[in-house]
């Protein structure tokens, strides 16, 4: 009488699907044992058991789905990682050239120093060269246009040497 | 980003004290000297005793190598990272015809009283020379070059910074880019200075006199200026455009020296110089 006592009391939580498993156990067994008991626990379960209890899937399902949501979280640190490699290693292999007045990416900083600072000089190197050159066009053998030329080309060779000096 | 981060990384080093060092070691009167400073000071004194005396305070990360015999010694400064350049203060002594060699990216370079051989290459950094004899070249990209008093042969090379010379007694070469180019000579006994100077698109201002030495001055359109002496006007010789050319002296005498110019389109301008 005492187990049908505290099934009623339990009985509520039961249909609630709120039974712990083994107050669940004890009840679905009683409810085998007493006819009383089986007269009220069976039809409240056809209406009342919870649908999550109903709708239950197989534990190989369940299984199966909990391992690719565990999958899942574990691909949560993996997919930025790889992105993260991959932009890095795109950037290395295509990396863009400096532009005019730009340092240059050397490994050898005293190098790109002197090739920064040499850049100005070498564009006026450039446009003298280029305006002796029109003149001579004008004034073919013109000696002193000639000679002009000569000393512009040797600073021209002394300055990119200077800079070469530094790649050491 | 990068910087920001770089800066966190460096601030340690630049915020701890300097290492000092001391180094000294028996020298032949002509010892060759070498040093490879890319950045901070190099002070170099020429002195009447047979050995180099070096005194360094290294930025820490640096430190200063080098060695050597009676014959020649050698330093270099070395980083232990490669994201900057290497700096010191040196402070050195060497045997005063000693045959001096210095090679620096940004670093301050001093030279007094050397009066064997001296050569610098320069990025960036200033190059003073003061009291020098022998022979002098200093190449730079585009650091600023001083030279006071000097005798013997002057070479420099350069960009596009300003070459200052004084006080020079004897053959100057003088190669410069954007960078002008000052030089001032006297007329006393012993003076003569000798040589060329060019420019590409630099001004190029000669005051004093010759003192009987031939001067020849080019430029691709860089303005020429010369301020003479009165009783000391050398032969002058331009070959410029006609309306460039606006000289107020014209005679002149050949004791007295020769100056030549020559531009493509830079202005001539001769006048008198009222002291030095």
């Amino acid at each position: 009488m005492n187990a049908c006592i505290r099934l009623d009391s339990m009985l509520e939580s039961y249909l609630a699907g709120q039974a712990s498993e083994a107050e669940s156990e004890w009840l679905e067994n009683h409810a085998g044992e007493c006819e009383r008991c089986a007269a009220i626990v069976a039809p409240a379960t056809d209406l009342a058991l919870p649908l999550s209890r109903v709708m239950a899937p197989p534990v190989t399902v369940r299984a199966a789905v909990l391992a690719r949501i565990d999958a899942g979280r574990r691909r949560r640190w993996f997919v930025p990682a790889a992105i993260a490699a991959g932009l890095a290693l795109t950037f290395m292999l295509v990396r863009p050239e400096p532009k005019q007045g730009e340092v240059p990416q050397r490994r050898n900083l005293s190098a790109a120093i002197a090739a920064d600072r040499a850049a100005h000089d070498l564009g006026v190197l450039d446009a003298a060269l280029a305006e002796l050159g029109r003149a001579l066009a004008d004034s073919p053998g013109n000696q002193g246009i000639t000679e002009a030329l000569g000393r512009l080309e040797s600073q021209r060779r002394f300055l990119e040497s200077l800079v070469l000096e530094f790649e050491s | 980003m990068t910087w920001r981060l770089l800066t966190l990384v460096f601030l340690p080093f630049v915020a701890l004290p300097a290492q000092q060092q001391v180094r000294g070691m028996p020298a032949a009167p002509d010892v060759a000297v070498r040093f490879w400073i890319p950045a901070g000071r190099i002070e170099v004194q020429g002195w009447d005793r047979d050995s180099v005396d070096v005194r360094s305070r290294a930025a820490p990360g640096t430190r200063l190598d080098g060695g050597g015999d009676r014959r020649g010694v050698k330093f270099a400064l070395q980083s232990q990272v490669d994201t900057i350049l290497p700096s010191a203060q040196l402070q050195v002594r060497v045997p005063r015809r000693a045959k001096l060699w210095i090679k620096s990216t940004t670093a301050t370079v001093e030279v007094t009283g050397v009066h064997g051989e001296l050569e610098v290459l320069q990025v960036s950094g200033g190059t003073t020379i003061l009291n020098g004899r022998g022979v002098a070249t200093v190449e730079s990209i585009d650091g600023a070059i001083s030279v006071a008093g000097m005798d013997g042969t002057l070479r420099i090379r350069g960009g596009s910074a300003l070459a200052n010379v004084r006080g020079i007694s004897g053959t100057v070469d003088i190669s410069m880019i954007s960078g002008g180019v000052s030089l001032v000579a006297g007329p006393d006994p012993g003076d003569d200075v000798s040589g060329r100077i060019e420019t590409v698109t630099g001004p190029v201002e000669f005051r004093g006199a010759t003192g009987g030495g031939r001067l020849d001055i080019s430029t691709h359109e860089g303005a020429v200026t010369l301020s003479l002496l009165p009783g000391f006007l050398p032969l002058l010789e331009v070959e410029a455009p006609a309306p460039a050319f606006e000289p107020s002296v014209r005679a002149g005498n050949r004791q007295a020296g020769r100056i030549s110019v020559r531009t493509f389109k830079g202005r001539v301008n001769a006048g008198l110089a009222t002291g030095i």
